[in-house]
């Protein structure tokens, strides 16, 4: 009798446990709420005028919002990829934005697919940013890139500025309050870095994109100097300086066209190795592979064999052999450290010197920059890592590696 | 103990009737509005209409391997490409009876168009196109749309052949005896390996694939891919072309000419001549297969697709006139 008891108050404890008053947390269905949540991110893509601002890849995007269409305008390509196409938000493992065909940012993902992306989740969203985060970024550090509102001048403006920007000086060193610090802005062909010595020598270079704003530039992600974060610069072209928005000390980017000297253990190191690569370019100089490219069939890059004196090309798969060029160029130190190069005379190799030398790229390469009487800076930029730079016209560099 | 019984059975009735879910959420979906988008519209009319296939041309990147990097199509190329496998892949078919029935029957409900190439996890290397399951198959490169460089439109259409090849027969099951004439000869991966000694690229081919009676590199790994590629060449090639590389033998003696010059033979001419009878071979049984199985005769199919490569800016133009 007495376990029918016991199983009369369990009973009577089932019963009552299971009620229809238990109250849901959502009144919807996750699909209308997950479907809510989406509209409501599109509803503020298409808040206003509807025209948000990015910087990526260094280059500025404005992006004009529709119901069913984005279009673009941008600094890049001089505008050549901006289009008219259609999106949609949707969601995966996160609401995300979804640009339905090629854009910009498609473009600048093919220029560096191993470094850049085109499908962002949203993370965070308001009336006035919204910050994606990469959905195909493996590393722990993932890509953000944040929209701001903007207006189609803020393109304009940075399309102004850009090729002024992109033909200043190599020498971009970084001041607080009117002290120089050890970090050096390096701009290539679409890569930027700062490269900072440390109290032991070590070199630390930290790659970023530098976006062209409306009056200056933008890094992403910021800066730290000297306990502060950096992001804006404003450029005044007068003094060739970049000053930071927003900081409590000043922080400045001066640009100098001075003659530099480099430092014997420069050259020794540069010289030590024999083999460099063409690794990249300033934007001053960037017609030289452009032009190499279009004159020399399959070519691949520039080789320089500083001890052996060698300038090469090399075009895999090329009738004749895969590599052709010029030979006896001398590397000598001059007494202030530069760099000067000379060569006696026309020594050639391989089945397509002549379209190498011949080349534009090849005629800018060699006679206007290697062979420069009036000599090359050489910076270290890291193990193995240099960068030319033409005394006669800074804005000429080029990037070598060991 | 009756009672125990009776308390179990109410107990079960309480455990099956006290929770219900009547008050569940269901979901309701959105009506879809058909899109009035210029090119959906194109689609709607050209191929989903006449034969139940959609175009993915919005990107979509569940429909893409995770491993390759690809990007979209570029907006102003999505009616221009559809125009293309119409004009080039279709139509010819479409220019009989039976074609008409062929294509209307196998034609991939699925087609895909990427922008870029396809590359793969090496970041070099690249896929050119392929067919899932013989549902659908992805065009990739369409951003490199130009009816005007032969290249390209040679490889888009050799892509869809080829793909096209494997619906059929994953729908039909490969010619009989086609198995069984050159079974020792396949290579699987080690394809890669094969020079290109004959042809660099698109597709690769060495005269060791034809000596092992493949008419590429790739047709050589097994023989699905050798069916796919004899197919896809042979009605994308001129007759002349076809023969000289892949049927016509070439001299295995030193050949001594009037003025008293002697030319000596390839080392490995003996070996590529058996190669090409076993090519021969294989082309008639899919030739015969075709014929047998759908009543569409190669030779005029190839005819056609000839034509239109030759006339890629006028491609249903009038043969008679030219």
């Amino acid at each position: 009798m007495k376990h029918i008891y016991y199983i009369l108050g369990i009973c009577i404890l089932l019963i009552s446990s299971c009620t229809d008053e238990t109250e849901e947390v959502f009144k919807e269905s996750p699909e209308v709420r997950m479907s809510g949540v989406l509209s409501e991110y599109q509803n503020i893509l298409m808040s206003g005028d509807g025209q948000w601002l990015a910087y990526y890849g260094g280059e500025a995007i404005l992006m004009h919002f529709y119901n069913d269409s984005v279009a673009f305008k941008s600094t890049f390509n001089n505008g050549n990829d901006d289009r008219t196409i259609t999106y949609r938000v949707g969601a995966s493992q996160a609401p995300e934005l979804i640009f339905e065909t090629h854009s910009v940012f498609h473009s600048l993902y093919e220029l560096d697919r191993a470094n850049r992306e085109y499908e962002f989740l949203f993370e965070e969203i308001s009336d006035t940013e919204i910050t994606f985060i990469s959905k195909t970024d493996l590393g722990a550090d993932k890509t953000r890139i944040v929209f701001v509102k903007g207006v189609p001048s803020d393109i304009d403006d940075a399309r102004k500025l850009k090729p002024i920007v992109d033909s200043l000086s190599y020498f971009k060193d970084f001041y607080v309050d009117d002290n120089p610090i050890n970090y050096r802005l390096v701009t290539l062909s679409g890569k930027t870095f700062v490269k900072n010595i440390q109290e032991d020598g070590l070199i630390v270079n930290t790659p970023l994109d530098m976006g062209i704003t409306r009056d200056g530039v933008i890094f992403v992600p910021s800066l730290e100097i000297e306990g502060e974060s950096v992001s804006e610069f404003v450029f005044d072209e007068t003094s060739s300086v970049f000053t930071a928005k927003n900081t409590s000390k000043k922080i400045e980017i001066r640009v100098s066209e001075d003659t530099h000297f480099s430092n014997s253990d420069v050259f020794s190191k540069f010289m030590e190795v024999d083999f460099k690569g063409l690794i990249n370019t300033s934007y001053s100089m960037d017609s030289v592979l452009t032009y190499l490219r279009k004159d020399v069939p399959n070519f691949s890059g520039v080789q320089f064999y500083v001890i052996r004196g060698w300038t090469l090309a090399y075009a895999p798969g090329s009738e004749g052999g895969n590599w052709a060029g010029l030979s006896d160029f001398h590397y000598n130190k001059r007494d202030d450290n530069n760099l000067l190069i000379t060569w006696d005379y026309l020594v050639w190799g391989g089945s397509f010197w002549e379209l190498f030398y011949y080349s534009r790229g090849g005629d800018i390469l060699f006679n206007e920059f290697l062979l420069d009487p009036n000599g090359i800076y050489v910076d270290e930029v890291g193990s193995g890592e240099y960068i030319l730079v033409s005394n006669t016209d800074p804005s000429k560099y080029i990037q070598l590696n060991d | 103990m009756k009672n125990i019984k009776i308390i179990h059975i109410l107990l079960l009735l309480v455990f099956i009737t006290s929770c219900n879910d009547d008050e569940a959420p269901i979901y309701v979906p959105d009506e879809l509005e058909e899109s009035t988008d210029l090119i959906d519209v194109y689609f709607k009319d050209n191929f989903l209409e006449p034969y139940g296939t959609a175009v993915r041309w919005r990107w979509d990147d569940k429909l893409v391997d995770n491993s390759k990097r690809v990007t979209p199509i570029k907006r102003e190329f999505c009616i221009p490409m559809g125009n293309f496998i119409k004009n080039f892949w279709i139509a010819p078919f479409e220019k009989t009876e039976d074609g008409k029935s062929f294509i209307y029957e196998l034609f991939p409900p699925e087609v895909m168009l990427i922008g870029s190439p396809m590359y793969n996890s090496d970041g070099e290397s690249i896929t050119l196109g392929y067919a899932d399951a013989g549902v659908r198959i992805t065009f990739t490169q369409v951003n490199e749309y130009d009816l005007g460089n032969p290249d390209w439109v040679l490889m888009q259409l050799r892509t869809a052949e080829h793909e096209f090849g494997h619906i059929v027969h994953q729908n039909y099951n490969l010619p009989n005896g086609l198995k069984e004439v050159t079974p020792a000869n396949y290579k699987s991966n080690n394809w890669l390996n094969l020079a290109g000694d004959v042809q660099q690229s698109n597709p690769r081919i060495s005269r060791e694939a034809i000596s092992l009676g493949m008419v590429s590199n790739y047709g050589t790994s097994d023989v699905n891919e050798d069916f796919c590629e004899l197919l896809s060449i042979y009605i994308t090639s001129e007759v002349a072309e076809f023969e000289e590389r892949y049927l016509t033998h070439e001299p295995e003696e030193i050949i001594k000419l009037d003025d008293g010059t002697e030319i000596e033979p390839n080392a490995d001419a003996a070996e590529v001549n058996a190669g090409r009878d076993f090519i021969a071979i294989k082309l008639k049984l899919v030739k015969d297969y075709y014929w047998e199985k759908f009543k569409i005769d190669l030779d005029v199919l190839r005819d056609e697709i000839v034509f239109r490569l030759k006339n890629p800016n006028n491609p249903n133009g009038d043969k008679s006139d030219k």
